[in-house]
């Protein structure tokens, strides 16, 4: 069901559109694009034995799908129930479409949670849990009632809408929750790790189910959770969290190619860890040099650990066992131990001369011959797109 | 090192101060937040005051319970422990309580063993029959046993009927506190005990009754202090024979406030107190703090 | 409990079938014994002898309506059973409005004082009740704690009578010696509410009387009602406390049960008065149980 111009103008929301404003978003004519922007300054929680938040700022812009990634503990948790309402700040403001909302009680925030449990009202319909926001409102009954129709149907729990949550399974409860939320409109939904109790199929549809219905209601979606390729699958931009600090923030693309620290680089996405051991420099480059088996070449500044040696973490797709390496990659000398073929690219797992073990993806239009395993290989990357370990210089 | 934030038009513009919530602010939360607690501090505070009022006026020399402060005295308490009556009572009392406990434990567990392991065919009347009397006002249950131990049975009554008349409500007490703990254990060691040859008895005494010991103990100490404590079935049935509540009521129906009752009481109170405190750390020390919830688990098991 | 008792017939038939109903006999024979010869035979006895003329001296068999007749006719027994229903409801009334803010801050809001404050309410129905209402006595007395703090302040300027031996004492007395039985079952019924689903419905707009209207009380009414009824029952019937702090307009029908059988010793009256207060009160328990079966089949 989608909520085209047609479908709105017969339910007499013409003049909205002639208003000149987006009206494919629940069928509410005021929301002003950019609605929904949320800042947060300086945002600080400390509990009794720790600091969960340590001073983070970020800028949400209005309709963006935008999470909040990182390891248990990291804080993420805390940030959003604080954005919420339900953890009052130690320091720092929190900013809703330019309103100090950092004392405001979450009932009268214009944001809406949805829990990590579901939270239903056990004793009430998945129809009256949708509706109970807006009989709180005071709404007439008739606008009631068409709202939660609407909402059920965005999340396809239309014929579920006189079941108790204890009549549903997980990911039907998930739902309501989900539309006991959007039925408010809020400037901005939250989503507290709500995949998290479901089995993968059913993640995986919901995953696909979230996202339309974030494109179809064009609300700002803040979401939490700790599976780095959820957040990749769903987000327009992503916020890397650990230990209470902010690590990076860019879309998908950004953190994936470009990982500003190394916790980000291992954190996002697959990466291989090398042990080395520098030999020398190069000007600014760290070299390892291990002679006819292999020179890598560190190009982002770096400084060894206490025991002289150096980590360093590279994609595999960034590597090849194919190619012939150049004057600017890197490569090490190695035997396969392993070949998976998997449809469009093949994966080489390669015992290389440091000792490490590394996954190489090779695409399998890419190579002309296709070692075998047992073959000795040279696996090459370019310098460039490989990042230190150990916490460097970096920014 | 933190990336810097995004450059957003607005956003550098912002002041990064540190705020605090408004006042008015701080001043409801703080309520919303400790009201509650508050409340039911002051509550439970309250309950206690009257008691300790009794005690405070069972040091204080005059013969009049109350305000002003005559001076710290002991006397009450000599007088108290010096009245043949007084003595006589608390015994009876104690003894009572004495026999009413192991009976009521004996009997109370005795019927919740069958209950919790067969499925007979008149399980749910006898058991229906054997807690009924916890639907019956006390004073009735002492009415009726009156009149049955003087026209049917034609015995006087003393301490011997209170005993009985008493078990009658003790052991459904019993019962659902040791049909809860049965219900809890686990069968798979009785099975197991009887697959290696054990009798019914054998497995009784060296497979359930440690498990459930601390509940045995539980009840019993219910059992007792429920037993000292009752006014109203040994008001009934005890005859001449005093047993503290009795004389506690009886004196007092004629005076208006008398500080040898205020000593017996605070007597009588603190060992109470003393009981249950050294019952808790009993309990609570032997399995763990879980024990906490489940020791209240026993006492609401009395109450519902 | 079902299955286990289902598995302890299995295991029981396993052995020896025929004999499965022989084996809990022997058990349960002398607690039932007992029950039956002290407990359900008097009761017997009560019934037949309210229908006959009797007395703690004499007695006459012969089926008689004369005690029912008395208690129906005589305006006493009316205008105490009055009396005895209105203190047993206020006392009622006052629990209730004591007992949900207790419970609801003892279940979500105490925090390290939860489990203290439990044990010292459940400590307190351990001591000896007449000890406890007679404690009353020197609060409420003309010469009482709450009379010479009222004078000290100014309050009043003379001690006021009414708070003890009165009607009020009665009440108060019995609506705190009885409180556990109404807050601990409230209070177990609260726990059971996540504390999620009240950050729910702050989430969605819900101010605490919306909270209250609409997700803690319609959890928790169900059980709250059937612990009003059963409370009521010891309210209705106790007659230490209006003995000790009540005066001759408190009344009550236990009062009068005693009176009844010790002092005028007519045990016919009396037990006809005690069957009247007992079909009464299988009322309430009848009510409490229907009310049970009620909240467990939705």
């Amino acid at each position: 069901m989608r909520f085209g111009e047609a479908q709105l103008r017969s339910r007499g929301r013409g003049p909205a559109r002639e208003r000149g404003r987006e009206v494919t978003r629940m069928g509410n004519p005021t929301r002003e694009p950019g609605r929904g922007e949320i800042v947060l300054e300086g945002l600080t929680k400390r509990f009794a034995d720790r600091l969960a938040v340590d001073a983070i700022d970020l800028h949400v812009a209005g309709g963006e799908f935008f999470s909040l990634l990182g390891p248990s503990g990291c804080g993420k948790t805390t940030t959003l129930r604080m954005i919420a309402g339900f953890e009052e700040p130690s320091a720092g403001r929190i900013l809703l479409d330019g309103r100090d909302v950092t004392y405001v009680s979450p009932v009268k925030r214009d944001v809406n949670l949805v829990f990590q449990s579901y939270a239903l009202f056990p004793h009430m319909t998945a129809y009256e849990n949708v509706a109970f926001g807006l009989r709180i409102r005071r709404l007439p009954r008739a606008e009631i009632d068409q709202r939660v129709r609407e909402a059920l149907e965005v999340v396809r729990m239309t014929e579920y809408a006189q079941q108790r949550p204890a009549q549903l399974s997980g990911g039907q409860q998930q739902r309501v929750a989900v539309a006991r939320a959007l039925v408010m409109r809020p400037a901005a939904i939250l989503l507290d790790e709500p995949l998290g109790a479901l089995d993968l199929k059913l993640r995986k549809e919901m995953q696909v189910e979230l996202r339309r219905i974030h494109r179809e209601t064009g609300m700002t979606f803040v979401y939490v959770t700790h599976d780095q390729e959820e957040a990749m699958t769903m987000s327009d931009r992503i916020a890397v969290m650990n230990r209470g600090r902010i690590e990076q923030v860019g879309s998908p693309r950004d953190l994936y190619e470009h990982p500003a620290t190394p916790f980000v680089a291992g954190f996002v996405g697959e990466t291989n860890r090398l042990r080395l051991r520098p030999t020398g420099t190069r000007g600014t480059t760290l070299v390892a040099d291990y002679g006819d088996d292999g020179v890598v070449l560190v190009a982002a500044p770096a400084v060894p650990g206490a025991n002289g040696s150096l980590g360093l973490l590279v994609r595999p797709e960034k590597m090849s066992v194919c190619r012939a390496p150049g004057e600017a990659d890197s490569w090490l000398r190695g035997t396969i131990r392993e070949v998976v073929y998997r449809g469009e690219l093949t994966r080489f797992i390669v015992d290389v001369v440091t000792g490490d073990t590394v996954v190489v993806d090779e695409l399998n239009d890419g190579c002309t011959l296709l070692p075998e395993r047992g073959g000795q290989v040279t696996v090459s990357w370019p310098a460039t797109s490989a990042v230190p370990a150990e916490p460097g210089t970096q920014g | 090192m933190r990336p810097p934030l995004e450059d957003l038009p607005g956003v550098a513009a912002l002041p990064r101060e540190r705020t605090r919530r408004p006042l008015p602010g701080r001043l409801s939360r703080a309520v919303t937040r400790h009201g509650g607690v508050v409340f039911a501090f002051v509550f439970v505070a309250l309950l206690y005051v009257p008691l300790l009022v009794l005690a405070l006026f069972s040091f204080n020399d005059s013969i009049v319970c109350s305000f002003p402060w005559r001076g710290f005295t002991l006397k009450w308490y000599a007088e108290a422990l010096g009245d043949e009556n007084v003595v006589t009572a608390i015994r009876n009392s104690l003894v009572v309580a004495a026999v009413v406990a192991p009976l009521s434990v004996v009997l109370g567990t005795l019927a919740a063993y069958p209950v919790t392991r067969f499925d007979f065919r008149f399980r749910g009347l006898a058991s229906g029959l054997i807690a009924a009397p916890i639907a019956v006002p006390w004073e009735i249950t002492g009415v009726a046993a009156l009149i049955y131990f003087v026209r049917i049975l034609h015995w006087t009554p003393s301490w011997g009927t209170v005993i009985l008349a008493q078990t009658v409500v003790t052991v459904p007490l019993v019962m659902l506190i040791m049909a809860a703990a049965l219900a809890r254990f686990r069968k798979e060691l009785e099975e197991a005990a009887r697959d290696l040859g054990a009798s019914r008895l054998q497995v009784f005494r060296h497979v359930i009754l440690p498990q459930v010991a601390p509940s045995l103990v539980a009840s019993g100490l219910l059992a007792f202090s429920w037993s000292f404590n009752n006014f109203e079935i040994s008001f009934f049935n005890g005859g001449f024979d005093l047993l503290m509540p009795v004389w506690a009521y009886s004196t007092l129906r004629h005076a208006v406030n008398l500080p040898i009752v205020n000593a017996v009481g605070t007597l009588v109170s603190a060992a109470e107190v003393l009981l249950i405190a050294c019952a808790y750390v009993i309990a609570t020390s032997r399995s763990g703090a879980r024990t906490a919830k489940e020791k209240m688990e026993v006492f609401m098991g009395e109450v519902g | 409990m079902s299955t286990t008792a289902e598995h302890g017939a299995v295991v029981a038939a396993a052995g020896t079938r025929h004999r499965s109903w022989l084996q809990p006999l022997v058990y349960i024979a002398s607690p039932l014994g007992f029950m039956v010869a002290f407990f359900a035979v008097p009761l017997g006895v009560l019934v037949v002898t309210a229908f006959q003329h009797a007395s703690l001296y004499s007695s006459e068999s012969g089926f008689t309506l004369d005690n029912f007749r008395t208690l129906v006719t005589d305006p006493i027994y009316r205008d105490v059973a009055l009396t005895t229903v209105f203190i047993a409801t206020m006392a009622m009334a006052i629990q209730l409005v004591i007992a949900l803010p207790l419970s609801y801050a003892l279940a979500f809001r105490a925090g390290r004082l939860e489990l203290p404050l439990l044990l010292a309410l459940v400590l307190i129905d351990e001591l000896n009740p007449i000890v406890r209402i007679y404690s009353y006595r020197m609060l409420l007395g003309r010469e009482g704690v709450v009379n010479d703090v009222l004078l000290a302040l100014g309050v009043v300027d003379r001690p006021l009578d009414w708070l003890l031996f009165s009607k009020f004492a009665v009440i108060v007395v019995l609506a705190t010696s009885w409180v556990n039985y109404t807050v601990l079952p409230l209070y177990a019924s609260m726990k059971a509410i996540e504390p999620v689903l009240l950050e729910a419905a702050q989430d969605v707009g819900a101010g605490w009387l919306w909270r209250w209207r609409s997700v803690i009380l319609p959890l928790v009414v169900p059980g709250l009602l059937v612990s009003l009824v059963l409370v009521y029952i010891p309210l209705f019937t106790d007659f230490a406390t209006p003995g000790l702090v009540g005066g001759p307009s408190s009344y009550m029908l236990g009062n009068t049960l005693a009176d009844t059988m010790l002092a005028v010793g007519d045990w016919g009256l009396g037990s006809a008065l005690a069957l009247a207060m007992l079909a009464a009160m299988g009322v309430l328990s009848a009510l409490s149980f229907y009310l049970t079966r009620l909240r467990q089949s939705q």
